[in-house]
Formats: structure tokens, C-alpha cells, sequence
């Protein structure tokens, strides 16, 4: 695994994309159209075309309340829209329940992290395998037609724990661990899944530099299994150093596409993210101070739930 | 669809070589062992010797963290332990007193020790049982289980009064009707948030219970009065018949007389059948709660989104934890029903669900002994406190003076205490006698 | 206005069935010896007979459900409908004294109790054959068109609401601000009951003085449980379950104190007990029964008007909104929280003073109406006031109309919780409720 990260991989070439909001990609794993959700007066999501390319990190991105979480709670079935539909490798999900979403293999993470408090780590990353005999209520008395299956998950679940350097957590309640642990451990709780398009929402939030810096080379590395990413984030370092393509969203819509550089010089995405200051440069901006403000809001929305 | 390129990497490194397999700490287990001796055999004389090797445990575990299991056992038998200590200490007070003030306390201890293992607490151990695999393991709030108790005891009730169907035919449809009542209540109810799902249960366990016991459906359901002569075949089987073990008793019922305890025939062969069934419930509860199947329900109690968000059928799994907890329930109606030959629809009302769930949470949810346990202690201090009051307030001298509670108000007295006794547990003891603090069902800190 | 005579009697071996005609005290109605065709208990088990006879026609009134309780612990012996010769019987354990309740609602179309007489008797069976005469004034209003049987239903279904409203207004209150499924508020009603029949009965004082001591009363407890209790387990960061199950054990223990100090049986205030009814054209109301309407009206839309406009009011819906948010604004979140319990104890004893005023004190009471005060706020949308109001009204008209067009009235409740759950299937977040944020 470690070798994969190291070894330099050549991005794909998206150079034929046109680079506007909606734009069609010659692979696109999904194809949403005219998905909108409203809260009261509230237009949360407003999208009227969105694909994303088969095989490349896509980021989404957008100042707070854009709708990116909400999108993704859309796409995953855990919330249903006003109207739209929307289709996953060809299969339609409109109104698909979530749990069908992932088994497709199109799993999700949450913002807010959402770890089993009081199950061990390990058992946490257990639960991710799916087609388990021992999941069924007819076999689960019966530890002969699951026992194999759940030592070959469990060799699976500590090889990703060691990636995921969780390894020394291994016995832990998950409700004992960090923030930042808390986010490693439900990434690499969804990839038990073995899902072929990972939705990580906001998964560098709160981790430290030195771990988020590996991190980008395991969010690579899932591309280079033959993954499909698309993540939340905030920090444009991180975009720009791991995306192939971005998306932008604000107040629902999406305002731009295109890839890293573009999008960054893009007077509707400087717009989009600051409003009245315009002459800024999206690339000059204070990125602590941007993320400091993603934290804040995090922390504070962590408090109410 | 790709895989994750992991050779299997046998031995990591000598850091992780000492492998971690916690064991259970045997000093828990002798403890826990001298504990229940303490209990049942022994009058208590090995008690306090239980409670200081569950002292000795406990240090032993919390100085090796992650190496030894067990701390919740080691807990349950240092409890256990004060109580034996204390009931052999009550019994060096009787030996020397023989009563206080015209309360015979050993009178009160047997009818305490009576109903302790005595098909009541069977019943609530079994409904229990249930409300453990709701609430305890999957953090379903049915407060309905009285419902599903109504609807087993009815089902042998109705098919054998009212339908005329042979005895067996009678079991056959009490243990059908409480998963029907399953699949009935959990297809509305089970999307709903836990307070929505308290209610709405407590609703349909109470519709049910006017129902059966309503003037218009007295034909079928007997009305107030309920229904009897159903439990002909169960009483007729009773393997003590012909025994030769019992003596006459104080109103010439042949009882078994054990010393501490005695029971009568009926209730010897009632307690054979109930304490199997409750040995197999618990045995089918261990047996899938160890089970990938149940590692899915405790996800689901502690967040069912992120259980939805790897891919499983959560309303599946609720429905399949309903179900089986139902069943339970189902079994404890039918229990009752069989037992006390009558089923009235008073019994089964939203008391009788508080109660169960006392039960649990005495015992500790999310053990599997927790219920059995809960379940007896409930009924010895029930039964112990009725019978104390009862005597301290009856005849010409009453400890008790009559103008602060006369003979009326003494049945009372226990369940107030069963009120304060479950908010003073619920706060300083969410985890029950045997719950690990931890990992307890119930976030009560 | 034809009265009927109904006679019961207390039998405690059919032999004495043959004296009854003889020891039959002289009726202040005509009234004629009951047709034995109700069959009694084969083994000679004692038993209640009532017959009910129109005592102008001599018809017998068929169809009636009546039930008999033990006076001394209020538990249910039996009931039963009279049948084609107006008779029921009811077996009894033995002798005591024992409540005979009428349903009203069962009485035939066009028959009515009138207004000096209540549908409860009582009967105390003793050894030797005592058989009792009483009767129960009947109204005979044949006429009496579909319309105006409804728009009686309607506004005895609007005081029940009126009085749920008040207790549910004060669980969504205290829901709203602390989460709190509070599964004692039952025994905040009896409380206020309990202490209006306390100062009237024990220390004197008029019915409506008593009533305001009790709602005085009652917020005082409010407060306290507060301070005593739910504000300690909210500052040990005790879970909303573990929070919930505590009410339980409270309930369970208030229940039992209540019983404890007032018995099992029902108690009567000294004033306004039975009431006769003034004919409004299409309804008839007892003035109690107008100043209830009147007292929880006017205590609902002042209450509204608080929460609305007042800077109290106010706080506590930024309280409920987010209390995190409250707090760190400056916010005493502990002082809003207190003046909740306040006021929602308070609104709830008011309830329960209006019920006693209504009819009379139980120590049940409260935790009987307890689910159809939660059916009312779920119904709305927990924890909102509006949802509150309107929920209490569909379930109070439910509960009274239900009965006109074919719900059991002996179950009556049945179709409130019914449509509880049906509610709950269409729109789980109750009618005017919202759903909550995922992710
Ligand atoms: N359940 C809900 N009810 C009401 N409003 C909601 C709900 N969920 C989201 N919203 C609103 O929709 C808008 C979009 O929210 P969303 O969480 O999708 O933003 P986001 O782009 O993920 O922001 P961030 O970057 O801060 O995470 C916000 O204004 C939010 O307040
Ligand atoms: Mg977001």
C-alpha cells in the first residue's frame, strides 16, 4: 500500500472538459439533473445538471451553507428532494432507499462524524464488510457459517486500521477516540464497504497536518485502485493538491467547474466566496484563517446535536 | 470492482506480537460463583466471602486494562454479595429475635425468597428478556410490551375458549400472534424517532387492552372478567402430580416445604416449564447477540445512519429485533396465562411494562443476564416490602401506628419505593447491577 | 317529562331474588318488578341485577352498558348490557360496597338521563337480602334530530379539549425547552386536583379559592422538581432516555402517594357537585361547565400571548430553538428553563382543578388522560404550541363525537389513539412539526 502512495501518479487528462458549470464528461459515473430541496423559503439545493467522472478525485466545493452536505445527502438517499432525478453507474436512485445507495457502492461519510460510541474500533471497521453470513438472522446462531468470513474481514479491517495508523486503538470504544480519529476511523470504516465511489464529507477536518499529509496519499492511492472520490473541503490547499477536477456550489447552485488552477481564477467562484471583496485572489487567501472558520462552524453545529 | 491490494501480513512486528486477548478474570468468576451460592444454598454464608473476592477482582482488572474482562461480573457479585451478607445477617437477627414488634422477619424473607424465584418473577424476567433485545441491544423504546404480553396470552385465551381449537393449535397461535403484532406495529412505527416510537407503542399496548377488555367484544374476549378454563392441558401435565414430596400446608395445600422457601404443586411444575423457557431465551439472546446480527443492532442503537450508510437494511434489522423481542413478550403472556389458569385484561396494562422495564434496568440492559437477575431482585423486594408493611401494620399493636398508614396503605408503600428505587438507579446506576458503565445501553453519566 | 324507574338489585343467592318484591322500598317513581331473563351465575355466586324500565311505557331499555366497580379500590368487577327485558347482571366477589356506572352514551336514541339525576349508584351488598330500589331519572326526547345530538357531542368534545390543551400546552412547554418526554405530567394534573379537593374538603375554603391555591400550588411544585431534581440531572449531562425513564419512576411513585393519601375511591368537592343543565337551544351547559370553557379559554390565548410577545416568552422559544446558542448569547438559560416549569405545571394543575371542578378527584386521573395529552402534542408536532392546541382539540372532538358515528363508547379513547397512530404513519414529524437535519 505504502509503495502505491509514493509512487507519482499522472492525473487524467480532463483537458477536453469544458469548464463550465453542468459541464458533460466523456465517463461520468453520475448524472444528476434538476435535483432541488427546500427548507421553508430556503433553496438548500438547486442543481440543475451534475456528472462526475468515473476514476478521478473530484473535490466540491463552497463557502458554509452553499448545500454541499445537503447534495450529498440527496445523492446518498438519506434525504429526499423537491424534484430531480439522478442515476449512479446507469441505475436510477431516485427515491432509493440509502442502505440500496451504498450497497451499489456509492458510500458516504458524514460531517459530523457518526462513529459507533460504544463499539471497539475494531468491530466498528467489522460492521463495514458487507454480504456477511453472521448478518443473517436464520445463520447468526450459528458461528460455523460466519466464522471464516469474519477472520477474513478481520484481516482486512487491521490492514486498513494500520493504514489508517488506528492499529493501537485496535480494543477501543470509539467513543474514547479524538476528533480527528473519529473522522480517520469512519473513512476507513466505509472502505470495508469496497465502495467504487467514496463521498467523503469534509474527511481532513480536524486532523492533524502531519496525518492529513498522508492521508492525501491514501485519497490518492483510492484512485489509483480504480476509485471514484468526491469530497467536501474547504482547505484549497488540499483541492488543489489532490483534485483532478472541482465543483463549486453556492446558495444551492452550481456556479463553476473545471479543474484546480481554473477554477481558483474564476471571478464567480472569488464572487461566490467573498461577496464584496472582490479584487482578491482566491489563491492569496488566508487559508488558516478559512479553515479556522470551517472549524468554528463545526465545533458549534457539533454543539447543538 | 476493485479490492484493496493487502497481502496478508502475518506478524507485524514485535510491538503488536503480545496479542491482546483479554480474558475473563477468574477472580470474578469464583466471586460471582460464591455469589450465588451465597443466595440460593448456602442462607448467605458465603456471601461476604463473594464480596471480598469480587473486591480482589476488581482491583486486579482495573490494574490490567484491556487484558481482563469481567469488571461487570465482579460488580454484579460484589452487589450480590451485600445483599447475601445481609440476608444472612437478617437471618442471625431472626435466629435471635425471632421478630421485631410483631413482624416475623422470616416470614417476610420467605415470601420475598418465594416470589424471588416464583413464576411472577418468571413473567416479568421473560418480558424482560424482551424489552432487553428492543431497548437494551437495538435502543427501541417499546413501551408496549404489554401489548405483546396481551396479545400472546389471548392467543391460547381465545383459540381455546372462544374458537374451540385443540390446546396445542392454542400455543401455536399465541406464539403467531405477537410477531403478527410486530409486523403490525414496526411497519408505521419503526422509521419514527425513539420518543415517537415510545408513545406510539404505549398506544397500541393500550387500544389493545380496551379492546379485550371492552362490553362489545365481550363474546369474544370475556370483557372485564377475561377468559378461563384454557389451561386444562398444561395443569394435567404437571410431572409432580403423583409425587411424594409435599406436606400439607397452613390452608391444606400440599406445598414443598425447602426452608427458606416452599412452593405449591402448581407453582413447582409452573417454575420447571418457566425457568426452562427462561434458560432457552436467554441461551437464543447470548447465541445471536455474540453474532455479526448483533453487532448490527448495537450500530443501530448507537446510530442508525451510519449503520444505513454502510449498506444495511436498518428497518430490516428493527423489524427482525421486534420481532424476537416480541416473541419474548409473547412467551411471558402465554407464561401467564398458563400459570394463573385466567386471563384478565386489567393485568396487562402500562404498569406492567414499567415494571418489566424496572426489571431490566435493575439487572443492567444489554446483558444478557441482566434481565433474570432484575427480574428477581423486582419481586423479592416487592414481595419482601408487601409483606413487611403488611405484617407491621396488622393487628391490635401494629409496629406501624394506624394514623400513619393503615392496612389499605401498606400494599402501597412498595410500589412507591419500586418509583423512588428506579429514578435513584436510573441516576446513580444507568448500567443495573451487571452493566459494564461503558458500554450501557442508556447514556445516563 | 317521562321518567323511567330503574331498580338493581344486590343479590347474594338466587333464593333471595324471591324477596326482593316484598323488601322494595317505595319508589319515588312508578316502577315494576324486572323480567328474570338476564341469566345469573349458575353456582350460586352473588351478583348485581339492574333493570332499567321506562316507566311511563314500562318498555324495557335495551342496550345499555353498565359497569360496576368495588367502591373501596376503584378496580372494574364487570360489566354488561341490558338486555331485551332491560336487565344485566353482573357477578361479584362478595359483599361490599360497589359503584353501578351507567354509560350515557349507550342509551338508546332518543333517551336521556335528566338533569337531577347521575349516571353512578351506589350499592352495598350485605348478607342478608337487601335489595335496593334507585332511580335514574330518565329524559325522554325522542325527537331529538341528529344535529343537535352533534353539536352536544362538539362542545363537550371542545371543553375536553380545552382541558387537554391546557395539560398538553404544558408538556410541549417543558418538551420543547428540555426534550424532556416527561411521563409524570399525568400526576401534574391529579395534582392540581388533588389539592383543590385538600384545601376545599380539609381546610374549607370555597372551590374557587381552593382552585387558585392549587394552581399556585402546582407551579410552586413545578419549580422545585426543577430545582430538585431535573436541574441537577441536566448539570451531571444526564441522558434525554435516562431523563425519561426517571419521570417514569417519579409517575409510578406519585401514583402511588396519591393512593396512598386519598384512596382508591372517587372524592366529590364540596360545591357545584351536579349541576342542572340550562337549554341553550341546540346545547345544553351547566354553568360550570361554561365557566371551564370560559377559564381555559382565556387561560390558552393569554398564555399564547405571553409566549408570543413577552421577552419571557421569547427566551424560552430561543431556548428551545438552541439552547447552546441561547446560553452563549447572553441567555440564563437555568432562569428560562425554571420559569418553563413554572408555567407548565402550573397550565397542567389548572387542568386538573378544572376536571375535579368537572366531574370528580381520582388518583388516576391524571395518568389516564396522560396518553391523550401526548397523542395531542404528537399529533401537532412535539414541542410546538400551536401543534399542541390544535392536536388537543382533534383529540378532545374525537374522543366526544367519536362515539355518534360508531366507536364503542365504552372505548372511546380507542379512535384518539387510533388516529395518533395514523398520523404518525403519514407525517411522523406530527402535522405541523418539521423534520429534523441528517448529516
Ligand atoms: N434539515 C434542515 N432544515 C432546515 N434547513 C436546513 C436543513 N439542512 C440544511 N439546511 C440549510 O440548508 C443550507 C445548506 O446547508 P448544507 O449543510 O448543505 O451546507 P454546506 O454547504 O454543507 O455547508 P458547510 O460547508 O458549512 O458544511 C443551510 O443554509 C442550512 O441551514
Ligand atoms: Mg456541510
Amino acid at each position: 500500500m505504502d509503495a502505491d502512495v509514493a509512487a507519482p501518479t499522472a492525473r487524467p487528462d480532463l483537458s477536453a472538459i469544458p469548464r463550465e458549470p453542468g459541464a458533460k464528461k466523456p465517463d461520468a459515473i453520475v448524472v444528476g439533473d434538476r435535483i432541488t430541496r427546500q427548507f421553508g423559503g430556503l433553496k438548500a439545493v438547486d442543481v440543475d445538471h451534475i456528472e462526475i467522472q468515473r476514476g478521478v478525485i473530484t473535490a466540491l466545493i463552497g463557502p458554509n451553507g452553499a448545500g454541499k452536505t445537503t447534495l450529498f445527502n440527496l445523492l446518498t438517499g438519506f434525504d429526499v428532494p423537491d424534484s430531480g432525478d439522478w442515476s449512479f453507474n446507469g441505475n436510477s436512485l431516485a427515491r432509493v432507499a440509502p442502505f440500496k445507495v451504498a450497497r451499489l457502492g456509492m458510500v458516504r461519510t458524514f460531517q459530523l462524524t457518526k462513529v459507533l460510541a460504544k463499539l471497539t474500533v475494531i468491530e466498528n471497521m467489522r460492521l463495514g464488510a458487507t454480504g456477511q453470513n453472521g448478518e443473517k438472522f436464520w445463520q447468526a446462531a450459528f458461528p460455523a457459517r460466519w466464522r471464516k468470513q469474519e477472520a477474513a474481514n478481520t484481516v482486512r479491517a487491521d490492514d486498513l486500521l494500520t493504514r489508517f495508523k488506528l492499529d493501537a486503538k485496535r480494543e477501543d470504544f470509539a467513543g474514547s477516540l479524538s476528533g480527528g480519529q473519529r473522522k480517520l476511523l469512519e473513512m476507513a470504516r466505509a472502505l470495508m464497504v469496497d465502495p467504487e465511489l467514496i463521498m467523503l464529507d469534509e474527511p481532513m477536518a480536524g486532523v492533524n497536518p502531519a496525518l492529513k499529509q498522508s492521508l492525501l496519499g491514501h485519497v490518492k492511492s483510492l484512485r489509483d485502485e480504480g476509485r471514484t472520490v468526491l469530497f467536501v473541503e474547504h482547505d484549497m490547499d488540499m483541492v488543489r493538491d489532490i483534485s483532478d477536477w472541482v465543483i463549486v456550489m453556492a446558495q444551492g447552485k452550481i456556479v463553476a467547474e473545471g479543474t484546480p488552477e481554473s477554477v481558483m481564477a474564476d471571478p464567480a467562484v472569488i464572487d461566490a466566496y467573498l461577496g464584496a471583496h472582490h479584487d482578491t485572489d482566491l489563491r492569496d487567501l488566508d487559508e488558516s484563517a478559512l479553515e479556522a472558520e470551517a472549524v468554528a462552524e463545526l465545533g458549534a453545529t457539533e454543539e447543538d446535536a | 470492482m476493485s479490492t484493496t491490494t493487502s497481502e496478508p501480513t502475518p506478524a507485524p512486528g514485535p510491538a503488536v506480537a503480545p496479542q491482546q486477548v483479554a480474558r475473563t478474570s477468574k477472580g470474578a468468576i469464583t466471586a460471582m460463583v460464591l455469589a450465588i451460592a451465597g443466595l440460593t444454598l448456602a442462607v448467605g454464608i458465603t456471601s461476604p466471602f463473594a464480596y471480598v473476592k469480587a473486591r480482589q477482582a476488581l482491583r486486579e482488572i482495573d490494574a490490567a486494562p484491556g487484558r481482563l474482562t469481567g469488571r461487570g461480573m465482579a460488580q454484579a457479585a460484589q452487589i450480590l454479595g451485600i445483599i447475601g451478607t445481609l440476608y444472612l445477617l437478617a437471618w442471625v437477627v431472626i435466629g435471635f429475635t425471632a421478630g421485631i414488634g410483631g413482624v416475623e422477619l422470616s416470614g417476610v424473607l420467605r415470601t420475598a425468597l418465594n416470589q424471588a424465584f416464583g413464576p411472577n418473577a418468571i413473567v416479568y424476567a421473560l418480558a424482560a428478556i424482551g424489552l432487553n433485545v428492543h431497548f437494551g441491544y437495538t435502543g427501541l423504546l417499546n413501551f408496549g410490551q404489554a401489548g405483546f404480553m396481551a396479545v400472546g396470552a389471548y392467543g391460547l385465551a381465545v383459540s381455546v375458549v372462544t374458537w374451540d381449537l385443540p390446546f396445542w393449535l392454542g400455543i401455536v397461535v399465541a406464539l403467531g400472534a405477537p410477531v403478527v403484532l410486530a409486523l403490525m406495529l414496526g411497519i408505521p412505527t419503526l422509521r419514527l424517532r425513539a420518543d415517537y416510537l415510545a408513545i406510539a407503542t404505549i398506544a397500541t399496548a393500550e387500544i389493545l387492552r380496551l379492546v379485550f377488555g371492552a362490553v362489545e367484544t365481550k363474546s369474544v374476549f370475556g370483557g372485564s372478567n377475561g377468559l378461563t378454563g384454557y389451561a386444562g392441558t398444561f395443569q394435567d401435565a404437571n410431572i409432580f402430580r403423583n409425587w411424594d414430596i409435599f406436606t400439607s400446608g397452613a390452608l391444606g395445600f400440599e406445598r414443598l416445604d425447602l426452608g427458606i422457601v416452599d412452593f405449591s404443586k402448581r407453582d413447582l411444575w409452573s417454575m420447571l416449564v418457566g425457568w426452562t423457557l427462561v434458560a432457552i431465551c436467554c441461551l437464543i439472546v447470548w447465541a445471536m447477540m455474540r453474532s455479526p446480527w448483533g453487532r448490527v443492532l448495537r450500530s443501530i442503537r448507537e446510530d442508525e445512519d451510519a449503520v444505513r450508510s454502510l449498506g444495511k437494511n436498518v428497518f430490516a434489522y428493527k423489524m427482525q429485533a421486534l420481532i424476537l423481542g416480541g416473541l419474548f413478550g409473547g412467551l411471558a403472556g402465554l407464561f401467564l396465562a398458563l400459570k394463573q389458569a385466567s386471563v384478565v385484561p386489567s393485568d396487562y396494562s402500562t404498569n406492567m411494562t414499567f415494571l418489566a422495564f424496572t426489571a431490566l434496568l435493575i439487572g443492567g440492559a444489554a446483558r444478557v443476564g441482566g434481565p433474570v437477575i432484575g427480574a428477581m431482585i423486582l419481586w423479592f423486594l416487592i414481595s419482601g416490602l408487601g409483606a413487611f408493611f403488611g405484617q407491621a401494620t396488622s393487628g391490635s399493636d401494629p409496629l406501624v401506628p394506624s394514623w400513619l398508614m393503615d392496612n389499605t396503605q401498606s400494599s402501597l408503600v412498595r410500589f412507591i419505593a419500586v418509583g423512588l428505587g428506579l429514578m435513584l438507579l436510573m441516576i446513580f446506576r444507568p448500567q443495573g447491577i451487571f452493566g459494564d458503565r461503558r458500554e450501557i445501553a442508556i447514556d445516563g453519566r | 317529562m317521562v321518567l323511567l324507574a330503574a331498580i338493581a338489585y344486590v343479590l347474594l343467592s338466587p333464593v333471595s331474588a324471591a324477596h326482593a318484591d316484598e323488601t322494595e322500598p317505595p319508589a319515588p317513581t312508578e316502577s315494576s318488578s324486572p323480567a328474570p331473563a338476564a341469566e345469573p351465575p349458575p353456582d350460586g355466586q352473588p351478583y348485581i341485577r339492574v333493570a332499567l324500565k321506562d316507566a311511563e311505557t314500562d318498555a324495557p331499555v335495551t342496550g345499555v352498558t353498565l359497569t360496576v366497580f368495588d367502591k373501596a379500590d376503584d378496580a372494574e368487577i364487570g360489566a354488561s348490557v341490558t338486555d331485551a327485558e332491560g336487565v344485566m347482571i353482573v357477578p361479584i366477589p362478595g359483599n361490599g360496597v360497589y359503584r353501578v356506572v351507567l354509560d350515557e352514551d349507550t342509551l338508546p336514541d332518543g333517551i336521556e338521563l335528566s338533569s337531577q339525576t347521575s349516571n353512578e349508584i351506589e350499592i352495598t351488598a350485605r348478607f342478608e337480602v337487601n335489595p335496593g330500589l334507585f332511580p335514574i331519572g330518565v329524559q325522554d326526547v325522542v325527537t331529538t334530530p341528529f344535529a343537535e345530538r352533534l353539536s352536544g357531542s362538539l362542545v363537550s368534545g371542545v371543553k375536553f379539549g380545552l382541558l387537554v390543551a391546557l395539560a398538553a400546552l404544558g408538556l410541549s412547554l417543558i418538551f420543547g425547552t428540555t426534550g424532556l418526554t416527561n411521563f409524570a405530567h399525568g400526576e401534574l394534573i391529579t395534582f392540581g386536583a388533588m389539592v383543590t379537593y385538600a384545601v376545599n374538603v380539609g381546610i374549607g375554603l370555597p372551590v374557587v379559592l381552593s382552585g387558585i391555591v392549587a394552581v399556585l400550588v402546582s407551579a410552586l411544585f413545578g419549580w422545585a422538581q426543577d430545582r430538585g431534581l431535573w436541574r441537577p440531572l441536566r448539570k451531571r449531562g444526564t441522558g434525554l432516555i435516562a431523563m425519561m425513564i426517571v419521570s417514569i419512576g417519579l409517575g409510578l411513585l406519585l401514583r402511588n402517594l396519591y393512593q396512598y393519601l386519598i384512596g382508591s375511591s372517587r372524592k366529590s368537592l364540596s360545591q357545584y357537585v351536579s349541576q342542572g343543565r340550562h337549554d341553550f337551544g341546540i346545547v345544553k351547559l351547566a354553568d360550570k361547565e361554561i365557566a371551564i370553557i370560559v377559564i381555559a379559554t382565556v387561560t390558552i390565548v393569554v398564555t399564547c400571548v405571553v409566549l408570543m410577545k413577552t421577552r419571557l416568552g421569547k427566551s424560552m422559544r430561543a431556548v428551545s430553538d438552541n439552547p447552546a446558542l441561547a446560553a452563549s448569547s447572553g441567555m440564563q438559560v437555568d432562569r428560562v428553563i425554571s420559569a418553563v416549569w413554572i408555567l407548565g405545571t402550573a397550565l397542567t394543575g389548572l387542568a386538573g382543578v378544572l376536571l375535579a371542578v368537572n366531574s370528580q378527584i381520582n388518583f388516576l386521573m391524571g395518568f389516564k388522560l396522560l396518553l391523550l395529552v401526548f397523542a395531542a402534542v404528537t399529533l401537532g408536532g412535539l414541542g410546538t404550541i400551536w401543534g399542541a392546541l390544535f392536536g388537543s382539540m382533534v383529540i378532545g372532538i374525537m374522543v366526544e363525537v367519536g362515539p355518534l358515528f360508531g366507536v364503542p363508547s365504552s372505548i372511546k379513547e380507542v379512535g384518539a389513539l387510533v388516529v395518533l397512530i395514523l398520523v404518525l404513519l403519514i407525517r411522523p414529524q406530527g402535522i405541523l412539526g418539521r423534520r429534523e437535519r441528517i448529516g
